[in-house]
């Protein structure tokens, strides 16, 4: 993929009851950087939970952030890679790739109370000048993500649509598992996806 | 899909001097990369474009038991000393009297959402600073921002930073005339003049609508200008109480009168005046003591006042310094609709409780103005795009960002606030309580800043929490007090001049590091900060929600009357009393017993200081001549490269633009007065440098100042390729004969004079 830059997100659900507490993931976050739990070079966490519906805690890495997303008012797992790794044919299983690592090791700690869903996914270009949200970049990405996402979620029958309610916002695609109940785990996911990143 | 540029986009929709001072910024990105340019002439380079440092930059970072390095890709590069090339830095965005317009905030929201964290945050300065943004996608990010009108440059380092006002100015009930076109003549004048580059600290100027209430915050600015009217042979005249020499800081000054009538004419000669003397005799050695108001108490206010009166008295005369006041309306607002009453009824009780603190009248009849409530300064890219609908839903597309780290939207009809109350409810955004005790304001402290001691905003967070949950911690009677807080001392969270001010500080309590807060008591918000609080005593952190209850309660227990204010009370009871409630709270369990007090809020790591790096607040020192002499450097070196892509006329041309560049850096140190003109650089470095044979080179003698000469006589028409390289070599030769100059004679030179 050409496109740099690109978002994947994983949405949450508790574990039990209703609630995903993101001040839980802080200690988490500081011990992956502690104790270098992923493989690539993380710096700090930020938290925002002052802020409605945004990134309610950031950990901030040099070429990817993992944001614990509340966008919209649905929690989820956003990965945010920034830095773009240089080969173009591997940005979009990198970032699948290191999205589901996360969310497998976070589904993972007892000290939080949340799974992942691999049901929805949306994949986001975090920028505007490869990719502004239009139809156009739609129909030039479209035959790309269904190759990819159709081998990732094998067997499964999928919709892959543009998300285009304001196009001032960052080129979404939502992709579907249109029967959810048989949606792969996040493990067995990550697996078919290649899985621990490098 | 595209695969074009930024730059080339953008190229017709940025103002052509601001894309070409952006482009060299790029062009200095690269050098630097290829380390052609030194780190500390870098480092005051991307300050003075906004361009600052943030936390652990240096390539390290506590994990709570040791340091650990952050191993980036960059490996030895630096963006500056100790800042490591690849280490996410903060962008600030001036915005002058913090008027933003819908497209603007949109734009904001972008760059948040792709440079940053998603996150604009608000200073108490009416920027907007963006984090863990990367050094190499600064230019675009300038570039998207010039193409709306807003500029970085001098954001940040020693420089004119942005130009502050009351974000009530033109519809406030109390003001004698709306400052904003004041302001705004003054932050574009004072923009990259010659005259503001040599200075050894920052320098921070606002304007405020009156004398009595908060807005302007003009008694602790270096230079503050108060509007006021007055009768003239029975004319009615307007002019500005000018004050100077205020700042916050770790020893804060209260502003002095320069003048308490200056007309509108003689503001920006002498705050120009103002700028050579500052650039002159400022300390440039010792950065503690580098502000204005150190040299103001120095010299004594009458000396610094007529060291400027003289200054004034010999500037070159310069159009700009009242052109603006033929064009007032250019910072006019019109409202979307027409002003209306608010219908009669209930609103709901939500509106009441929002509309109660949130909402303020205009002087226009039928319009309000209404606060938008930040947390923190916060608010998602989503969050601003909103705003920017909403701006243009109901206010005729004019919003201002505040000193409390607010934003207000004004021009609001009374008939529509109801709409907007429910609009911005479903947006998040319509926390009441503005301007209460729960509405704090915090610098960005140890979040990001490398300055940081203790967690101003994780405290502030916390005390909202506290104060604004279920079970509030603070009595409904003492809601009016206001709250600031700053992670050190230098107390960029304007804590001096809150009731209850909190500074970061750290105790050692059993051999081990204590995050605390200093709390300081009884500072004063009205009368543009009219005076400063009293520091009490160090409280630890995790206390201090419970010293903010005390100390609430006991005023709310002991005022004689709702009318005693929390600054009459404090010097009533005085400090012992307070004092002794600090007392109470500081005891902590030792680490073994309750190991959370040794920690900071929202950061469970055991507390360290050892992550505070070397601030950038101070910037780095490069006097203008050293500036000068680098960018005609870079523009040598930019006529190689146009030659090498064939353009030789603009080839021939930038080499001479170099050799200008440094002639007229050298020949200002002699005459600040110096034009642009290149017959006027020419002559006046012919005066100065060759009559006087100080270029001379030892060897060569005039050789090097005739090739400005050359060129300057028979123009930049070159021929063949052969000619244009000839000069781009000469011009090489005539910046590095300017740098031997300045090497030689430094210290004759440091000294300019006026002719």
């Amino acid at each position: 993929m050409n496109a740099e830059k690109i978002q994947i997100k994983l949405f949450a659900k508790p574990k039990t009851g209703t609630a995903i507490h993101p001040s839980a993931f802080v200690p988490v976050f500081h011990e992956w950087i502690r104790n270098t739990v992923l493989p690539e070079l993380m710096i700090d966490v930020a938290t925002y939970e002052h802020v409605a519906r945004g990134p309610s805690v950031l950990f901030v890495g040099h070429g990817s952030d993992y944001v614990i997303d509340e966008h919209k008012g649905v929690p989820g797992l956003l990965y945010n890679q920034k830095r773009a790794i240089p080969g173009a044919t591997e940005r979009l299983s990198d970032a699948v790739r290191r999205a589901l690592y996360a969310a497998s090791l976070l589904q993972k700690d007892d000290s939080l109370n949340v799974t992942f869903r691999t049901d929805e996914i949306l994949f986001r270009i975090n920028d505007r000048l490869s990719a502004p949200n239009t139809a156009a970049t739609f129909a030039a990405l479209r035959s790309e993500l269904e190759t990819y996402f159709g081998s990732l979620l094998t067997g499964l029958t999928l919709t892959i649509d543009h998300v285009d309610a304001d196009p001032r916002e960052l080129f979404t695609v939502r992709i579907r598992v249109t029967e959810a109940e048989k949606a792969p785990s996040v493990d067995a996911l990550l697996e078919r996806a290649g899985g621990r990143p490098i | 899909m595209p695969t074009t540029t930024w730059k080339e986009i953008l190229a017709d929709r940025i103002p052509e001097a601001l894309g070409r001072e952006i482009d060299v910024f790029d062009k200095q990105i690269a050098l630097r990369k290829e380390n052609k340019i030194e780190e500390k002439l870098f480092a005051e380079t991307r300050l003075r474009r906004g361009a600052y440092g943030q936390r652990y930059d240096n390539g390290q970072r506590s994990d709570g038991e040791k340091s650990q390095e952050l191993k980036y890709p960059c490996g030895p590069l630096t963006k500056g000393p100790q800042t490591v090339w690849d280490a996410p830095g903060m962008m600030r965005i001036k915005i002058p009297f913090g008027a933003v317009s819908a497209q603007q905030m949109e734009v904001l929201s972008e760059l948040a959402e792709e440079y940053s964290d998603q996150i604009l945050h608000i200073t108490t300065r009416q920027d907007i600073q963006l984090h863990f943004v990367h050094i190499e996608d600064t230019p675009d990010l300038m570039r998207r921002l010039g193409a709306v009108g807003i500029t970085t440059r001098e954001a940040c380092g020693n420089s004119i930073r942005n130009v502050t006002a009351c974000q009530y100015a033109g519809v406030c009930p109390d003001q004698p005339f709306d400052v904003t076109p004041y302001a705004n003549a003054m932050a574009y004048f004072l923009l990259g003049h010659d005259d503001a580059q040599d200075f050894g600290r920052k320098f921070k100027i606002a304007f405020s609508g009156c004398k009595d209430n908060a807005c302007g915050l003009t008694n602790f600015h270096d230079l503050g200008c108060i509007a006021r009217e007055r009768i003239v042979d029975g004319q009615k005249k307007i002019g500005f109480e000018f004050l100077v020499g205020g700042g916050l800081g770790a020893v804060p000054q209260n502003a002095q009168m320069f003048d308490d009538f200056m007309p509108p004419e003689e503001l920006l000669p002498t705050a120009q005046a103002i700028c050579r003397v500052f650039a002159r005799l400022g300390e440039k050695q010792n950065r503690a003591k580098a502000r204005i108001k150190f040299l103001i108490k120095k010299i004594g206010i009458e000396e610094f006042k007529r060291l400027v009166l003289e200054e004034r008295a010999k500037l070159r005369p310069d159009e700009r310094w009242t052109a603006f006041l033929d064009h007032l309306d250019v910072t006019n607002e019109k409202p979307l609709k027409a002003g209306a009453p608010l219908s009669a009824g209930s609103h709901g009780a939500d509106y009441d409780a929002w509309a109660k603190h949130n909402v303020r009248a205009q002087l226009q009849k039928n319009y309000s103005t209404a606060i938008v409530r930040m947390p923190l300064g916060d608010f998602t890219a989503d969050q601003g795009r909103i705003v920017a609908d909403l701006m243009r839903k109901y206010t005729g597309d004019t919003c201002r960002l505040t000193a409390d780290q607010n934003l207000v939207l004004r021009w609001v009809s009374n008939a529509d606030l109801p709409d907007l109350h429910r609009d911005l409810a479903a947006a998040g955004l319509a926390r009441g309580g503005a301007d209460t005790i729960g509405d704090i304001t915090a610098c960005p402290g140890t979040d990001t800043c490398k300055l940081g001691i203790s967690s101003s905003r994780a405290l502030s967070a916390e005390l909202t929490n506290q104060i604004e949950g279920p079970n509030p911690i603070v009595a409904p009677e003492a809601r009016h007090l206001r709250i600031k807080a700053s992670g050190c001392f230098n107390s960029c969270g304007q804590h001096h001049v809150a009731d209850l001010g909190f500074l970061g500080v750290s105790r050692n309590v059993g051999g081990r590091r204590v995050p605390h807060f200093q709390l300081v008591v009884g500072g004063q918000w009205n009368n543009n900060a009219g005076s400063y609080g009293l520091a009490i005593g160090a409280v630890p952190s995790k206390k201090v929600p419970a010293i903010v209850k005390r100390v609430t309660d006991k005023y709310v227990a002991e005022r004689l009357s709702e009318g005693e204010t929390f600054q009459a009370y404090i010097e009533r009871v005085g400090k012992k009393e307070i004092r002794k409630l600090v007392e109470e709270v500081q005891p902590i369990p030792p680490y073994e017993v309750d190991p959370s007090f040794y920690s900071d809020w929202g950061d469970p790591r055991v507390y360290t200081i050892g992550d505070m790096g070397v601030g950038e607040c101070a910037g780095e020192i490069v006097p203008y001549v050293e500036m000068g002499l680098a960018a005609a450097e870079r523009e040598v070196f930019e006529a190689q490269e146009l030659l090498d892509g064939g353009d030789m006329a603009g080839a021939a041309k930038r080499a001479y633009s170099a050799m200008l560049q440094a002639a007229r850096s050298l020949a200002r140190e002699k005459n600040q007065n110096i034009g642009d003109t290149p017959a006027e650089v020419v002559s006046e470095f012919r005066k100065h440098f060759v009559d006087t044979q100080l270029f001379f080179d030892p060897f060569a003698g005039a050789k090097f100042a005739q090739y400005l000469f050359r060129v300057h006589e028979e123009g930049t028409d070159l021929k063949s390729k052969d000619s244009v390289h000839q000069t781009i070599e000469e011009a090489q030769l005539f910046v590095d004969a300017s740098h031997q100059c300045y090497a030689r004679l430094g210290a004759q030179l440091s000294q300019p004079v006026v002719a």
